[in-house]
């Protein structure tokens, strides 16, 4: 029998920083069962890892600091520490990529496409104008959609009349103190395709839906609701749905 | 997404601030609230301090219009951004709102 032997590809290294609180021994647990390094800033340092994020609760600053360099991201830490975040997270930063998980209620406070709108540009030598403007088009429907739609569970046609909108407002609150659905993670990657594409996910942990048919229905120019998608569709190079309609796989041309 | 109103007598001026996006609901049922006082007025929403509008953002405009029009207003959409231009562009709004750049 032929021996094969398979140059051995050592799995890069990725090292978590946590920005805040304490190391306890449940996360280092999961770093260790996740293959990631984990320490405490400001002691920890991310020479000499492949690819280095940031975690803990989650603050403008924080998110800030994890979207820039030496960072390549920023994972919000809940009750359960790192349960729950996305694999596709730390592979995007293994890759090479960008990362950002958040759980719900953050996702919904924070300015979380300005945010990584900021890192996108930074990290991926994204230029101001028409093409970074056409990028944020897209991820701020894409998280409006996993926020409000996906992880909230919370249908379109309620923000029809100014009556609508008092009651989806009222929905919207009842559901952001939920405290099952607001631990909900939004989760977005970025990654370079070769330097002229750009591919974004956008995920999120509802109920999923059917992807494919909102992407292929026409929306009127003066509808109140249900735009998004068609956007989407509108402006990248290409739009697949993932996880049965949780995951949005959004690429653009540079 | 912060506002200001004013009025000089002929026009209602709205100024906009920050984010019109899927978290603005406060404030825009804030600003729906205080415009619902003017009747027959003309309303210039000044864009120029918004840095991102989104179509959740986008349809809480066209839910104001759909308000100000039965209380005999019409609104105007000024100044915005090149990004929120674009925006504008993409969704045809001009079919629906006078825009000035």
């Amino acid at each position: 029998m032929m021996n094969i032997s398979v140059p051995h590809q050592p799995m890069a290294t990725v090292t978590m920083l946590v920005g805040d609180g304490v190391i306890s021994e449940d996360l280092a647990g999961q770093c260790a069962a996740l293959g990631l390094r984990v320490a405490l800033l400001p002691d920890g340092r991310c020479d000499g890892a492949d690819g280095c994020i940031l975690a803990g609760a989650s603050s403008a600053g924080l998110v800030r600091r994890g979207m820039t360099p030496p960072f390549s991201g920023f994972v919000e830490l809940g009750d359960e520490g790192v349960l729950g975040v996305g694999l596709r997270c730390f592979e995007t930063v293994r890759a090479g990529g960008l990362c950002l998980s958040l759980l719900t209620g953050q996702a919904y406070a924070l300015n979380t496409m300005e945010l990584l709108s900021e890192g996108i540009r930074h990290s991926m030598n994204l230029p101001a104008g028409k093409v970074a403007d056409q990028i944020d088009i897209c991820m701020g429907e894409a998280i409006g959609n996993a926020v409000i739609h996906g992880n909230l569970g919370i249908p379109n046609h309620l923000r029809a009349t100014s009556k609508g909108f008092e009651h989806f407002r009222h929905v919207l609150h009842e559901r952001l103190a939920d405290p099952v659905l607001s631990r909900r993670r939004v989760e977005v990657n970025v990654m370079a395709r070769g330097a002229d594409f750009l591919t974004i996910t956008v995920s999120d942990q509802g109920h999923g839906f059917d992807l494919a048919g909102k992407l292929s229905r026409d929306v009127q120019s003066d509808a109140k609701s249900g735009r998004g998608l068609g956007l989407i569709r509108k402006i990248c190079a290409s739009v697949l749905g993932e996880d049965e309609g949780r995951t949005l796989v959004m690429t653009f041309a540079r | 997404m912060q506002f200001r109103v004013k009025e000089d007598g002929v026009n209602v001026h709205v100024s906009l601030e920050g984010q019109l996006n899927f978290a603005a609901n406060e404030d825009f049922q804030g600003l729906l609230t205080q415009l619902c006082t003017y009747k027959g007025k003309k309303i210039f929403f000044e864009m120029s301090g918004l840095s991102h509008i989104d179509s959740v953002g986008l349809g809480l405009l066209y839910i104001a219009r759909e308000d100000m029009a039965e209380a005999g207003s019409d609104i105007t959409l000024s100044h915005p951004r090149d990004n929120v231009y674009r925006m504008l562009e993409l969704t045809e709004a001009h079919k629906t709102f006078d825009i000035q750049r």
